[in-house]
């Protein structure tokens, strides 16, 4: 491929890029687009849109089964169909934000850049087919979702999150850089310089890997670990996801372990041949960070933070999908499953969050169990969407999480991971009390004084977001073969690698 | 038009449910959602059937067209599947799932048009309507699913509307409580049923009726003598035996057989358009229409067919004797369903499964204008369905009379009428059956026959012509006006019948017409050679000659056949208008001492003794069993308390973990140093050992 033709595969960030930066020069530089409070989020939607059309119109291109500049980036159906994701939530991400922003009156362009950045970050982690390239969208992505995480600028939980969470994901990538350095040392044998392309980097590995190779793929599954907040580099999330205003917290949890489970899953599709050797050590972290997640959330009663711990739990079951990989009869399922449930954890999380954001006001944020008690009264149809979503997370039909879960489940089986099946089985029990909790409170709970109802200036945005998220949760739920074509493309791809 | 229209059919009911049920929540005024209610909940069911017309006019003379009905997948690709076991979701267009479509719909869109005016005062008229439309969906998905599974999904979704609606007055604690008896006795039923879908899976490896690559269970069932196998083996005929008996069981439920036919007379608690639609016209023929359904692979088990027909007999013979001594109006036309359901599966047993269907459809217009009809006079009486109470309304209500006394007649077998020519068809199969017991079948089939006749016009002498046995006060003749406010229960219906609105009376016309024509335009007189409904249905149905059953000669002429037939429908009809035109005054043979003295009467009364044995079996002795023994050993000791054990460990543990969450990042980052420290330990291990 030349570069023009690797630009134009990789044309959807491309067209997210410079909707940043139009973004960004339209806010400081015309003065009739500061005046208007929904330009930022309306060009940067209409961003996402196009090129979310872009990757639905070329999803049969033959162009896209090669690796664009040489190498670094894989642009095939496996990349799409995370992309698609991808765009889908930040799509909602925008939406959300529209109404948040003015709600807090934080309504500054940059924040669409930064979101905008941020995802093209997470594309390229998806789409980085070299550690290098991935290192530099991780850190694409995570210098944007600092800086947003302080985004309220006088909020002092916030400030408290975003140092916390710079750094730790400092401490995070140096791991992640000091992998990448001992994989490159690894793969350096029989004079041959080593490499950090992962199509290269298979071929070289010997049956019994060297002990530099394994140590940087620890270190690297570290960084990407953090990322993901898998167990025990989960301690930052609940704190962080906290103090970030609601809107970047929806983003954060979706955006960030849909790029890193997605960079995580083509690492370890290209590593079968050593599986052995690595497997135990994620099984273990699987079920820690299951067990984990699932026991912490259980005694929260903050719900962004309860979301935190469930994501830390979600985290552990997507490791399954991953673990799955490891068996070759397995993989092409558990590949399937993993973007299904990463469909599906998108969409619940963005939703349950969206609903958190249309009952915030302009000075209180709608976070805890008492704003929300006795909702059912209040706002009948925001309750009952809550109810979807927190259904859908605990995993009971007619949603898509039950659907991804069980996919889950049988890919687990398929690869003969019992514990992990086992202990899938249990903590999903514990998950239910939880999500049920949030149901049981809104429903059956008097209304306290505090709770809160709609009050937001324009809600239109986080409506829609709302409607999109449980419309999707529910028909996928009952219809999931609408999206299985675009998702077994995606493996088969993988098989090419 | 294209064939994919035959998918909204199925969709355009659930649209309905879908608007009805949660436009509550977006329309904020209750007049106008009332009358957006009235406009698509009935417009549906219509629109549907009109598409279902349309379907059988340009695809009816196809054997079958299978159609996906899920975005994402085709009639190859399977909706659900996990290691070998795969399930379409697929949508069977054949005749057999066409005229039950028509029927559905029809009778089902009839019967929501006449609801409008029914329920019009009713608090909950969206929520009746929810109902309504849903019941329509399920059952469509029960007759045009083509896979066992399906089916069971709309056997099970028309199962539960049923409970619903039993129980949709149900601040009346009696009506709750039928509708749990409705539900509790079918879930034995549908036990049988998912344990025979259960042996097909496992027998033949597949639950799908019809396939494109024809290795559904009818087409695998469809040779001469024997049943293969996904695989190409043959399947044994003991376990094809023991398939057709276990959903025989579900047939009994749904259908209200012997021994489960307790839940129906109770199920009258609801709503007379739901008995109506429900409890005669759709729901409880669903037993039959499985049956034929399965003919292909009924045929193959005489055994299994013989227990069909007996226990169709006997459940026709035993529920027209309880029908005798019913003094609720709404019971007698329950009674009398059993009943008649009983003649459908006798016809099934014999082979004969298309005059089963047959009956089915001519059942569903005058039973479902008997139940519409009485629904009329229930509401002039404001609310009494005591026929004790009743007489001389013929004057007040002459034309629900009129249309009664059609459906009447037609039920009874009168000449020339409906149920005349589908009784009379499945009394002729029945008197050559394949198993030489013809004559007995024929004789309780035509006692009963008789028994029918008699019930049914005393029900029309009770209620009609003998005097009136109430005082103006009770009889509401004014319409519109002082009205109760909208509550619940049919005592406080107001004025929506007398005289009644067109939307009311209008579906009677056209029943009544259907009631009394359809016979002959289906039967064996009727135009283009006759036998119209058994030639369409031959596709769908399957020969006795497939199980090498072969059925007996003639009994007798069929011209002596139908002269026997009338004979025995007119002498009921006669006998039973002497013996209350003699009682013109009490409108009872029986004074009410004497028919409560009557041990015989009792004996009909008590349903020959059924209710008292479940209740000392299951209810009582259920009862003890869960007081004295699982409650306290299991529940309590056990459960309860293992339950709260691990839920209070659970929470104890998650406390513990909490105060790791230190919120100093020094912490933090020293776990994960220590963790990573571990992984890179963990990894360099499991290196070396190798």
């Amino acid at each position: 491929m030349t570069n023009f033709q690797s630009l134009n595969a990789i044309l959807p960030v491309v067209i997210i890029a410079i909707t940043g930066m139009i973004v960004l020069l339209g806010e400081s530089c015309l003065a009739f687009w500061r005046r208007s409070a929904s330009a930022s989020g309306v060009v940067s939607l209409l961003g996402v849109i196009v090129a979310g059309m872009v990757v639905l119109f070329r999803l049969d291109e033959p162009m896209l089964h090669y690796k664009a500049f040489n190498g670094a980036l894989a642009v095939g159906p496996f990349t799409q169909a995370c992309t698609l994701i991808l765009l889908l939530v930040a799509g909602l991400s925008v939406l959300v934000a529209l109404t948040y922003l003015d709600n807090r009156g934080l309504n500054q362009g940059e924040y669409y850049a930064l979101l905008l950045f941020a995802t093209c970050g997470a594309i390229l982690m998806c789409a980085a087919n070299d550690l290098i390239v991935l290192f530099v969208s991780v850190e694409l992505l995570s210098v944007a979702l600092y800086i947003l995480t302080g985004f309220a600028k006088t909020d002092k939980k916030g400030q408290e999150a975003a140092l916390k969470y710079f750094l730790l994901g400092s401490f995070a990538a140096g791991f992640l850089l000091y992998g990448i350095a001992l994989v490159l040392g690894g793969t350096s044998i029989s004079g041959l310089v080593g490499t950090t392309n992962l199509t290269t980097m298979t071929a070289r590995i010997p049956d019994t890997p060297s002990f530099m190779f394994m140590a940087g793929l620890a270190l690297v599954l570290v960084g990407i670990g953090f990322k993901a907040a898998l167990a025990p580099f989960h301690m930052w999330a609940p704190d962080v996801y906290e103090g970030a205003p609601t809107s970047v917290t929806g983003f954060m949890a979706t955006a960030v372990k849909i790029g890193a489970f997605a960079a995580l899953l083509r690492i370890i599709s290209h590593l079968t041949g050593i599986a052995h050797f690595w497997l135990p050590a994620l099984e273990v972290i699987a079920v820690l960070t299951m067990v984990l997640g699932n026991l912490l959330a259980v005694t929260q009663v903050n719900v962004k933070r309860m979301l935190a711990y469930s994501s830390v739990a979600h985290a552990g079951y997507l490791l399954i999908a991953v673990c799955a990989c490891s068996s070759t009869v397995a993989r092409p399922e558990a590949l399937q499953a993993g973007l299904f449930y990463l469909l599906a954890y998108g969409l619940m999380t963005m939703g349950a969050f969206a609903v958190l954001v249309y009952l915030s006001s302009r000075n209180h944020d709608c976070e805890t169990v008492q704003d929300i008690a006795g909702l059912v009264k209040k706002e009948p149809l925001a309750a009952y969407l809550m109810a979807v979503f927190m259904l859908s997370l605990g995993g009971i039909p007619p949603t898509m999480g039950f659907v991804g879960k069980w996919l889950l489940f049988s890919v687990a089986m398929q690869a003969h991971l019992v514990v992990l099946a086992v202990t899938l089985a249990i903590v999903s029990m514990v998950a239910v009390f939880y999500y049920l909790r949030i149901i049981w409170t809104m429903c059956f709970q008097d209304r306290s004084a505090e709770t809160v109802g709609a009050t937001s200036v324009a809600p239109t945005g986080v409506q829609i977001t709302i409607l999109i998220s449980a419309a999707m949760s529910l028909v996928l739920g009952v219809l999931p073969a609408i999206v299985y074509p675009m998702l077994s493309a995606a493996q088969t791809l993988v098989n090419h690698l | 038009m294209n064939l994919q229209f035959a998918q909204l059919i199925l969709w355009l009911p659930l649209l309905g449910f879908l608007f009805c049920s949660t436009s509550g929540l977006y329309i904020k005024d209750r007049a106008l959602q009332k009358r957006l209610t009235t406009i698509i909940a009935p417009g549906v069911v219509l629109a549907s059937f009109v598409i279902a017309l349309l379907v059988t006019l340009q695809f009816g003379s196809t054997p079958r067209e299978i159609i996906a009905l899920i975005p994402g997948t085709s009639i190859y690709d399977p909706w659900i599947r996990f290691g070998g076991f795969r399930v379409n979701f697929n949508e069977v267009i054949d005749p057999l799932s066409l005229v039950m479509s028509l029927v559905v719909t029809g009778v089902g869109g009839l019967i929501h048009v006449y609801s409008v005016g029914y329920m019009k005062d009713d608090r909950d008229y969206t929520r009746f309507f929810t109902y309504f439309n849903l019941f329509i969906f399920m059952m469509l998905l029960l007759v045009l699913g083509d896979n066992f599974l399906l089916m069971f999904v709309g056997w099970e979704g028309v199962g539960v509307c049923s409970y619903l609606l039993i129980s949709f007055w149900f601040t009346d604690e009696a009506n709750a409580r039928a509708g749990n008896k409705a539900f509790i006795v079918n879930r034995v039923g549908d036990l049988g049923f998912s344990l025979g879908i259960m042996s097909i899976w496992s027998y033949f490896g597949t639950v799908s009726f019809y396939t494109p690559q024809h290795r559904g269970v009818l087409e695998l069932a469809n040779h001469v003598g024997r049943v293969l196998d996904v695989t190409g083996g043959v399947v044994p005929t003991a376990v094809i035996t023991m398939i057709c008996l276990l959903l025989f069981v579900g047939a009994v439920g749904k259908s209200a057989q012997i021994p489960l036919f307790v839940w129906l007379p109770d199920a009258m608690a609801g709503p007379t358009p739901v008995s109506a639609l429900i409890h005669a016209a759709t729901m409880v023929t669903a037993g039959v229409v499985m049956l034929s359904r399965c003919s292909f692979l009924f045929v193959h088990s005489a055994v299994a067919l013989h227990v069909v027909a007996w226990v169709g007999l006997a459940t026709a013979f035993m529920a027209a004797t309880m029908a005798l001594v019913q003094t609720d109006i709404k019971k007698v036309l329950a009674y009398s369903t059993i009943s008649q359901l009983g003649y459908m599966f006798m016809a099934c047993g014999v082979g004969d499964f298309s005059d089963g269907i047959f009956h089915v459809v001519t059942h569903a217009f005058f039973k479902a204008l008997l139940f519409l009809g009485a629904g009329a006079v229930i509401h002039s009486m404001l609310g009494e369905q005591d026929m004790r109470k009743m007489g001389g309304l013929k004057k007040k209500l002459p034309a629900t009379w009129a249309v009664m006394i059609i459906a009447t007649y037609s039920i009874a077998g009168f000449p020339l009428l409906s149920g005349f020519w589908s009784k009379d068809a499945i009394l002729d199969s029945a008197s050559r059956s394949f198993a030489g017991d013809g004559t007995l079948l024929y004789a309780g089939g035509l006692i009963t026959a008789f028994l029918t006749a008699f019930y049914m016009n005393r029900l029309m002498w009770k209620t009609f012509y003998t005097q009136e046995r109430f005082t103006d006060g009770q009889l509401h003749t004014h319409h519109h006006g002082d009205s109760d406010d909208s509550g619940h229960g049919e005592d406080q219906g107001n004025g929506h019948v007398h005289p009644s609105p067109g939307t009311m009376m209008w579906p009677l016309y056209i029943l009544a017409i259907l009631a009394a024509g359809f016979g002959w335009f289906a039967g064996p007189y009727g135009p283009s050679g006759g036998n119209l409904l058994d030639k369409f249905l031959a596709p769908s149905i399957a020969p006795l000659s497939l199980g090498g059953l072969h059925p007996q000669a003639d009994l007798m002429s069929p011209v002596a056949g139908y002269l026997l037939s009338s004979l025995i429908a007119i002498a009921g009809l006669v006998l039973a208008a002497v013996m209350y035109g003699r009682r013109m005054e009490s409108g009872a043979i029986l004074e009410p001492a004497a028919a409560d003295a009557s041990p015989l009467v009792q004996f009909l009364r008590n349903n020959w003794g059924f209710d008292a044995l479940y209740n000392l079996i299951f209810i009582k002795g259920g009862g003890l069993l869960a007081e004295r023994g699982l409650m306290r050993g299991v529940e309590t000791d056990t459960i309860n308390a293992a339950g709260d054990g691990i839920a209070k460990s659970v929470g104890g543990i998650s406390h513990l973990l909490r105060r790791i969450q230190t919120g100093y990042v020094r912490n933090y980052a020293l776990v994960m140093l220590v963790g990573a420290v571990t992984l890179v330990v963990g990894m360099l291990v499991g290196v070396m050992q190798h």
